[in-house]
């Protein structure tokens, strides 16, 4: 699956039915040579991270005019995910008050980041040449998703209009079938606070369709009440 | 047996749910100024929200989610934003222009002041949703909206020479009026805002959600939108061409309701004004609530929390919170002192500037096929949906410089 396009703003509900919130980030783990999902951000602070400086402008102002939650957020570890379905995160019964779960922890570097800060990270391949990253491949989670690689493409915020999101199967309306590019997380990628270093020219990395699956996660059985 | 009761249903309600306050003001005024002159514009309008109504519905249907459910998901918080607090901007804008089109309905009825109706008109509405269930908040006002249909009924049958050839005739090849173009684009503007207004297509498209709806009903929806806007659409064409046959001759450009309520009487006496006052309240009673349920579902929907009419208060706060407070705001406007005519024909041209906006996140995730399957848009319907888009972006581009220019439509 990709992050982005499987995880990243879907709906977060409970096995009750109760909406826990949307999926605003993901942690992801650096290990050596590899790479995981986890936990699964929501909440205030993770949204406004995403706004940049301007974000963080509200963050700093949001206390003075009473709310005092802009900078936090909460975090769900995958134990506590019952399905990953497509367009939503079904969590376990009763989860849906996560009060006393760890809130806006900052990235320790080197050895997590967060996926909205992976993927606004330029990529450099060896020419020099500079890329970015659309999106993050993953494995279904298996109990939580390993990273495959990365979606890599020339131009992508040109590419996909500026969206967050694609649709690999189309070129039309931003898709991104061609053009786009996959890095396996396996072929020594390094990643720097300022750049992730590509060790394969960018005109010889793969084509999407030579890159693993990203079969998206099953639909949900019946419908859903709002 | 149950699609056709849904079909018969949807129909009903979307005829009675068509026509909101925007309409009442600006089709009249239009039609009394320019005669048949922008009916062509209307129709066009016309189109365009049964093109924008399908695609939602069947956005809903296909991804098993709500339009800002699935905006959300496809343009991510920063991008989706944009469009978020363009429609609840004017949701607000368009909800003081419906809460004083009630006050002025009742002022009509009970001869008080309408500044002293806009309080408890606003608790009414509100309590309505509170209280109310799903069903009860679609189906009552619209059935109330369908005594309106008495204004067509007055062309046809109330004894007004309506020439009708001309009339299908300015459809097809308008004749532009001479003079004051300005005026004349300002009010095809308003008009395209007050026929394609966002939140119709939003509220719409949560229905599909608050009733469960699923892929089995994809003939439901295509039929509900063709047959109920081309119906409901009957209403806004007699609006307009009642008026045309009515005041332009007397170069009157109806500005109030109880001038556009002339037409009914004149063919159905007592009969028709209390038919016209009631359909007028019944519509812009529905269109109140729809505008405020859409805000709170916009919002929910893009945050995730929880929402749904039928659900009880305490289940959604956060959902009843937006709707109450957009009510709120909505009521402080109209406080301010601003004439609440002018404030309906501003939102609908800040219709406009908002609905490439809201179109065009539309127009993507309809074309995605991770979202919608088999169902995506096809060549026609992409040829559709971008011509329309086309046509709302340079009206979009063309909207504040002419309420500038003309001072809010003269």
């Amino acid at each position: 699956m990709d992050v982005g396009r499987d995880v990243i703003d879907h709906r977060i509900v409970d096995l009750d039915g109760h909406d826990v919130g949307r999926v605003d980030d993901v942690w992801i783990y650096l290990a050596e040579g590899a790479a995981v999902v986890s936990p699964i951000v929501t909440g205030t602070g993770a949204l406004l991270r995403q706004l940049g400086a301007v974000g963080d402008r509200i963050t700093r102002l949001a206390p003075h005019v009473g709310f005092r939650h802009a900078d936090r957020w909460r975090e769900i570890v995958w134990d506590d995910v019952h399905a990953l379905q497509r367009a939503q995160v079904v969590l376990e019964p009763r989860l849906h008050d996560l009060a006393g779960r760890p809130e806006g922890h900052r990235p320790r570097p080197g050895v997590e980041l967060l996926y909205t800060d992976l993927i606004r990270l330029p990529v450099r391949d060896p020419s020099g040449r500079r890329i970015g990253v659309v999106d993050v491949r993953t494995t279904l989670p298996d109990p939580e998703p390993a990273v495959l690689g990365l979606l890599v493409a020339a131009h992508p915020l040109r590419r996909t209009l500026g969206l967050k999101r694609f649709d690999s199967t189309s070129q039309r309306f931003g898709g991104t079938r061609h053009h786009t590019r996959y890095l396996a997380w396996s072929a020594d990628i390094q990643i720097r606070d300022d750049a992730i270093l590509c060790p394969v020219p960018f005109t010889d990395l793969p084509l999407l369709s030579a890159a693993p699956s990203s079969a998206p996660p099953p639909m949900p059985d019946q419908p859903d009440a709002p | 047996m149950r699609k056709l009761a849904a079909v018969a249903l949807g129909v009903v309600t979307a005829i009675g749910g068509f026509v909101d306050i925007g309409e009442l003001v600006t089709l009249p005024a239009a039609g009394g100024t320019y005669r048949f002159a922008l009916l062509w514009v209307l129709a066009l309008s016309v189109i365009g929200a049964m093109v924008y109504a399908e695609m939602a519905g069947r956005i809903e249907l296909a991804s098993q989610r709500a339009v800002f459910e699935v905006l959300r998901e496809r343009l991510g918080f920063k991008l989706g934003v944009v469009p978020l607090l363009a429609v609840i901007a004017l949701n607000v804008l368009t909800l003081s222009a419906e809460i004083a089109g009630l006050a002025f309905v009742l002022q009509l009825v009970v001869d008080i002041s309408y500044l002293w109706l806009l309080i408890p008109i606003a608790l009414g509405v509100l309590m309505f949703q509170w209280f109310g269930s799903w069903t009860l908040l679609e189906d009552v006002p619209s059935f109330l909206g369908l005594p309106l249909l008495v204004i067509p009924a007055a062309l046809v049958f109330g004894g007004i020479g309506v020439d009708w050839g001309d009339a299908a005739h300015q459809v097809i090849a308008p004749s532009l009026p001479t003079g004051d173009h300005l005026l004349y684009w300002t009010a095809a503007l308003s008009i395209v805002g007050s026929v394609m207004s966002p939140y119709e297509w939003y509220f719409y498209s949560s229905g599909g959600r608050e009733e469960g709806w699923t892929l089995q009903d994809l003939m439901v929806n295509r039929c509900t939108v063709i047959l109920g806007w081309s119906l409901g659409s009957v209403l806004a064409f007699g609006l307009m061409i009642g008026s045309a046959v009515f005041f332009y001759p007397l170069s009157i450009s109806p500005a109030h309701l109880s001038q556009t309520g002339l037409i009914a009487i004149a063919a159905f006496g007592k009969v028709g004004l209390t038919l016209f006052l009631l359909g007028a309240f019944g519509c812009v009673l529905g269109a109140s609530i729809e505008v405020s349920q859409s805000a709170g579902q916009a919002l929910s929907q893009f945050f995730g929390w929880s929402w749904g009419a039928s659900r009880p208060v305490k289940d959604v706060p956060k959902f009843t919170a937006t709707y109450t407070l957009a009510i709120v705001a909505a009521v402080i406007i109209l406080y301010t002192g601003l004439d609440p005519i002018k404030i309906t024909v501003i939102s609908m041209i800040f219709a406009v500037m908002a609905l490439p906006f809201t179109f065009l996140p539309m127009l993507l995730v309809a074309n995605d096929r991770t979202y919608m399957g088999d169902h995506r848009n096809g060549v026609f319907g992409n040829a559709v949906g971008v011509f329309f888009l086309a046509v709302l972006v340079i009206g979009a581009v063309a909207a504040l410089p002419l309420v500038v220019i003309t001072g809010g439509g003269g």
